[in-house]
């Protein structure tokens, strides 16, 4: 018995030790693959680093010692370092890192500890938990590309280990079995191929295929929107500097971040067909400030509330009116998918005029400025849609003010704010807002540049004033930088930078900008959000990462609303274009995977779900109300194949793929359904009937037979069994007479347990269509045959 | 099918079921506990993994229903074989589906040995369809006794080892094992044999003139005219025909089997006494003399004196599946016989340790029966005669001496 419990007589006598060592080279294969979307989620390599350096390691040891590569009390030290660091981590440290950051660490230092252990079946599935652990750390805190990959490879290798691991295991039980009784046990099949372990090639990959369609059907059917949060979510927490998230701006001189973490990835189109390219920056506005006091943009009063933002499609409104009155080349539609963020602000063009989110998700927008953003934050991914015009004409500004203006007035009503029906006139309302501390140093700077530009108290000049300063900053006087400037004293630092250091990032500017057209009464407000020009033609996207973000002024221009100015220098912008290299190239096409990946998996929510379901709806409900029912199914069909009309061809490839696998799976859920319905007919109870009785499989061309036989007027009394009757029907009708042969192979088949060969088969159909419609010959046909 | 087969024993499926394993108990509350927290964060990621999971328990499922269909199971099995020797049982698996191979087929067979349960665990990696895999299990018989089989269980846990679908056919078949055999010393009884033909004053027969008896392995002294040289050729060593004289002489071999029970030492030495009786009995039966077998206990066992090649077998089938008597006396059931007076020869008494009993015994058959000799392990006269060491005269069965069980599972070809 202690033998056969022995791991190294075990190996020797099973002759397994060459299965075993691939088993575990495959699992830390695994464990690695399934680190990388923790490492990519939290942009730290470290815990890679030590995993990999540890496998390495264990696989050297192992090489001199395979049966205990570390002491057992090394290893126990090793763990006990593992919990000392997980304390640290979430305890002791000032800076405690999230608590599924910190389990995914202290998991993958006990899995390097395990690697150094003798490594038994027990421990095999230990690692395999880690594995799965970490995929589930993964899921929560990545959004990326390579957690698809994982899930990839643990589709096709590791199912592949799974299954050579499951065999091997239970080679191993019975081969211990073996061993204690003392038993000596070959296989041999009758091909003569061997019978051994191997990799199981064929049924990974089917078993791998089944298991991503079962995914993807269980993707979509399920709910959306039922988050409690009981779990909390995670993302890579996104850089404080970052604007566009603050209620409040304050420019103290500090650096900004350069995170490339991407923040969303919006696809315009404009009548219908793609629209951008690298040469076309987008402002994505988030927010705006107008009032700026005490050294700092303050946020918006409360009394301005917030709206619910009209839909696209079915808003009754002026706004849709304005929209209406836009031509229809000028607006742009906007798909947004936003990635979990910090606050409820959504980004879009300006002005927006229209948003949806769905019918999970509510969005609403302000009165003022017309920013969006969600009712109910809890920190989702989020989807959405806005239309914004390209230009505003001069109806579409009165249009857009007088209903948000009258939104307003009924909001205060309700609210018993006010009590008077009094219209507000159209014109800039953040002007109204609270009036900004101007720093005296600004106010003159801002009036020297104005001086000899008309009367600032005249609207019509109010463009020439803005075009002045806007080029006051950009003309080479001051200096782009994203680090933090030395030099500030006590006072107002914006009023610092333009007169003292002339050196700063976009806020600055933008600020000094907003302030100094405040000074000479032109309306100006500043906003925050992203600047993009990351256009990727593959995918016709752009992407808006981190370091996008930034600040810029708009001005309350009449006949124009409020317009964009930038007064950040030429040099800030990082234009990117479009590079022609190959490198470029594979980037971008790992640009539009990961697009693809964010927008349709990552970013799948209700609103996707019910536009897939609709869609079937509506086929159905077309064939339903149609008349021409052919023509109709024809050019679903068509429309089927072809798939949406606005989709580039890479995504129309892709659109073909996924086609396949839902063909594909439609055959898998219609053969399952076939073989329940077999199980049916053989296994539930039912009335028995004279030769009712299981047939092989191969065997029911005999009923066939007899049903044939019965309309051509050969009935089989029960009296006479299948060989008689047969003799009968071959002496009443000669060109029957194979009926004998197929009754003969009817015996070897039913209780001979043989199978028909694939000549017989064929002979069988042929006798079969023959008796259907074939004549009779010299017989006379009788209703019965002989008693 | 040749003569000597048995018919195949008739199999019947006792049940089929369907297994979760204690790690698929795990994988089932993690996959819940996965979709759970997917729902609730609303992570499309974590809502894969659900359903990756999800696939994996359904595809368990799906290859569980398929399972063990289409299965036909046969187990081959000796009649008998002698105690030392290794016991070949084979299992033929056939697979009657038209497309999908098995994999990871797991063959149990309940057997029940002389010293208790002793199953049979087999596993089949893979076995595609319509192929027929022949698993061969030699096991080691080192005590004789009966070799019960019962029922086979067909299992598979593929792809994952979540669900594992199991299938048991009964089909009882039994091999015996026989005492195992030694080398005989000296042949006292042939002595004797040799001293009554004189007293009866007709001359003994040459050995070996009258009738062949078998092939057996050459050995030094044997006549050189009788070596068979066509299946020397073959089994590469020398074989000599082994003739048997047509003369008649009878010995009884008497077995006292009452031990104390639960004495290892005794039973050892009990063991030994009757692989003595074996040995003794099946050379002189080669020796074409009459052998008859009195074994005691309850019932107990008189075998009249017979020779020849199936009553060599009945006499070992006797001697294997005879058990240690604890209670009753071998004189007791002595008494209960009625001597006829052709039974009158030679008796040998073997017996596992000697005592007053013993002296009992002898002394009624020498009444009885006729020359009395006593045999008993550990004791000079029995060293003499027996040794447990030497060429194991035993040749190996041939198939047609198989017993066939085979089962057919229930269930349409897939």
């Amino acid at each position: 018995m202690t033998a056969a419990r022995d791991p190294v007589a075990l190996r020797d006598a099973t002759g397994l030790s060459r299965t075993r060592r691939r088993l575990r080279l495959g699992l830390m294969a695994m464990l690695l693959v399934a680190m990388l979307p923790m490492i990519e989620a939290e942009e730290n390599v470290a815990p890679l680093i030590v995993a990999g350096c540890c496998v390495l390691l264990s696989e050297l040891l192992r090489w001199r010692r395979p049966d205990r590569p570390l002491p057992g009390s090394v290893v126990a030290l090793m763990a006990l370092t593992s919990v000392a660091f997980l304390m640290s981590e979430t305890v002791l440290s000032s800076e405690p890192a999230p608590p599924v950051l910190a389990l995914g660490h202290f998991v993958v230092l006990l899995a390097c500890c395990k690697l150094f252990e003798p490594m038994g079946d027990r421990d095999f599935g230990l690692l395999l938990v880690i594995v799965m652990l970490l995929l589930v750390i993964g899921g929560l805190v990545s959004g990326s590309l390579a957690y698809g990959l994982a899930l990839g490879g643990g589709l096709t290798l590791g199912v592949a280990w799974l299954i050579r691991f499951q065999q091997h295991r239970e080679a191993v039980d019975a081969a211990e079995r073996n061993l204690e009784a003392g038993d000596t046990v070959s296989v041999a099949l009758s091909s003569g191929e061997s019978s051994r372990l191997r990799i199981a090639a064929g049924p990974a990959l089917g078993i791998g295929a089944g298991m991503l369609l079962i995914a993807v059907a269980t993707f979509v059917v399920m709910p959306r929107g039922l988050s409690r949060q009981l779990f909390g979510r995670l993302r890579a927490p996104i850089a404080a500097a970052v604007t566009g998230y603050r209620e409040q701006v304050d420019p103290l001189g500090g650096g900004a971040s350069e995170s490339e973490v991407p923040v969303m990835r919006i696809r315009l189109s404009r009548g219908g067909r793609a629209y951008g390219s690298a040469d076309l920056p987008l402002y994505l506005r988030g927010r705006t400030m107008a009032t700026y006091s005490q050294g700092r943009w303050m946020p918006r009063p409360k009394r301005d509330g917030w709206r619910v933002a009209p839909s696209p499609l079915d808003d009754p409104t002026v706004l849709s009116a304005a929209l209406a009155a836009a031509p229809p080349d000028q607006v742009v539609r906007q798909e947004v998918w936003l990635d979990p963020t910090y606050g409820p602000n959504l980004f879009a063009l300006a002005p927006p005029l229209a948003a949806s989110a769905g019918e999970a998700v509510a969005i609403e927008q302000a009165c003022d400025d017309l920013t969006l953003r969600v009712r109910r934050y809890v920190g989702q991914a989020l989807h959405y849609v806005v239309i914004s015009p390209l230009r505003l004409t001069s109806r579409m500004v009165e249009m857009i003010e007088t209903e948000y203006a009258l939104r307003a007035v009924e909001s205060d009503l309700h609210r018993g704010a006010i009590n008077t029906t009094r219209v507000p006139a159209p014109g800039p309302r953040s002007g109204d807002a609270m009036p900004s501390d101007i720093p005296p140093g600004l106010a003159r700077t801002a009036r020297e540049l104005a001086r000899g530009l008309g009367d600032p108290a005249d609207p019509a000049s109010h463009g020439q004033l803005a075009e002045r300063i806007n080029d006051y900053f950009r003309s080479g006087a001051f200096d782009y930088t994203l680090e933090a400037v030395p030099g500030y004293g006590p006072g107002d630092r914006v009023e610092q930078f333009v007169l003292v250091t002339r050196r700063g990032h976009c806020e600055f500017f933008a600020s000094a900008m907003a302030l100094m057209c405040q000074a000479i009464g032109v309306p100006a407000r500043l906003a925050t959000g992203y600047v993009t020009d990351e256009y990727n033609p593959v995918g016709s996207f752009y992407i808006a990462r981190q370091k996008d973000a930034h600040a810029w002024v708009e001005v309350y221009l009449p006949g124009r609303g409020w317009t964009i100015f930038d007064p950040s220098p030429p040099g800030a912008e990082r234009r990117r274009g479009a590079k022609d290299s190959l490198f470029a190239a594979v980037g971008r096409l790992a640009h539009y995977l990961q697009f693809e990946w964010a927008t349709l998996v990552v970013s799948f929510d209700a609103e996707y779900r019910r536009r897939i379901f609709g869609t079937f709806e509506g086929w159905f409900r077309r064939i339903d109300e149609s008349s021409g029912g052919l023509a109709l199914a024809g050019e679903i069909i068509k429309a089927f194949v072809r798939g949406p009309p606005e989709l580039a061809p890479r995504q129309r490839v892709l659109y073909w793929i996924m086609l396949a696998l839902g063909l594909l799976l439609t055959v898998l859920i219609l053969h399952v359904l076939w073989r329940l319905l077999w199980i049916a007919r053989e296994y539930l109870p039912r009335r028995f009937r004279p030769g009712d009785y299981p047939r092989a499989s191969d065997a029911r061309f005999y009923d066939r037979l007899l049903m044939l036989l019965e309309r051509r007027g050969f009935r089989k009394p029960p009296a006479l069994t299948p060989a008689e009757f047969a003799e009968h029907v071959a002496e009443r009708a000669p060109n029957f007479a194979p009926v004998v042969d197929l009754t003969r192979w009817f015996y070897d088949v039913q209780y001979g347990q043989r199978a028909l060969s694939a000549a017989q088969r064929a002979q069988v159909r042929e006798f079969l269509r023959f008796v259907r419609e074939g004549p009779l010959l010299g017989m006379r046909p009788r209703a019965a045959g002989p008693a | 099918m040749s003569p000597s087969r048995r018919r195949p024993s008739a199999g019947r499926r006792r049940s089929s079921g369907l297994r979760l394993s204690g790690g698929a108990w795990l994988f089932v509350l993690a996959t819940l506990l996965i979709g759970l927290v997917a729902i609730d964060t609303d992570a499309n990621l974590l809502l894969i993994l659900f359903g990756i999971c999800v696939g994996a328990l359904l595809l368990s499922a799906a290859a569980a229903w398929l399972g063990v269909r289409g299965l036909e199971v046969a187990r081959i099995v000796p009649d008998g074989v002698m105690a030392g020797q290794a016991c070949d049982i084979r299992y033929q698996i056939t697979s009657r589906r038209r497309w999908l191979r098995l994999h990871s087929l797991r063959l149990g067979d309940e057997v029940i040995g002389p010293g208790g349960p002793a199953p049979i665990e087999v596993f089949v990696p893979c076995l595609p369809a319509g192929r027929t895999a022949t698993v061969s299990v030699t096991r080691a018989c080192p005590r004789r006794g009966r070799l019960a089989f019962e029922a086979i269980h067909l299992s598979t846990a593929f792809p994952f080892g979540l669900l594992r679908r199991s299938a048991t056919v009964i089909i009882p078949q039994s091999t015996v094992i026989y005492p195992s055999l030694g080398t005989v010393r000296e042949r006292r009884w042939q002595a004797r044999r040799w001293t009554e033909a004189a007293a009866d004053g007709r001359a003994l027969a040459r050995r070996g003139d009258d009738e062949f008896y078998g092939l057996r392995e050459y050995r030094a002294g044997d006549n050189p005219r009788r070596i068979h040289w066509r299946r020397s050729a073959r089994a590469g060593q020398l074989i000599v025909r082994e003739m048997a004289q047509l003369g008649t002489h009878q010995i009884w071999c008497v077995l006292d089997s009452r031990i104390p029970a639960g004495d290892a030492e005794l039973d050892g030495r009990l063991e030994e006494a009757i692989s003595c009786v074996a040995t003794v009995a099946c050379d002189a039966i080669e020796s074409n003399v009459n052998v008859g077998l009195i074994c005691g206990g309850e019932p107990p066992l008189v075998l009249p004196p017979g020779g020849g090649r199936d009553y060599r077998l009945r006499v070992l089938r006797e001697l294997a599946l005879r058990p240690a008597n604890h209670d009753v006396r071998l004189l007791d059931c002595l008494r209960r016989i009625k001597w006829p007076t052709r039974w009158r020869g030679t008796c040998l008494v073997f017996a596992g340790r000697a005592n007053d009993d013993l002296a009992d015994v002898c002394r009624m058959l020498a009444g009885a029966v006729g020359a009395v000799t006593t045999y008993v392990p550990g004791a000079p006269a029995f060293d003499a005669i027996y040794s447990s060491r030497g060429p194991r005269r035993w040749i190996a069965p041939r198939d047609d001496s198989m017993d066939r069980g085979e089962f057919a599972l229930l269930g349409a070809p897939t």
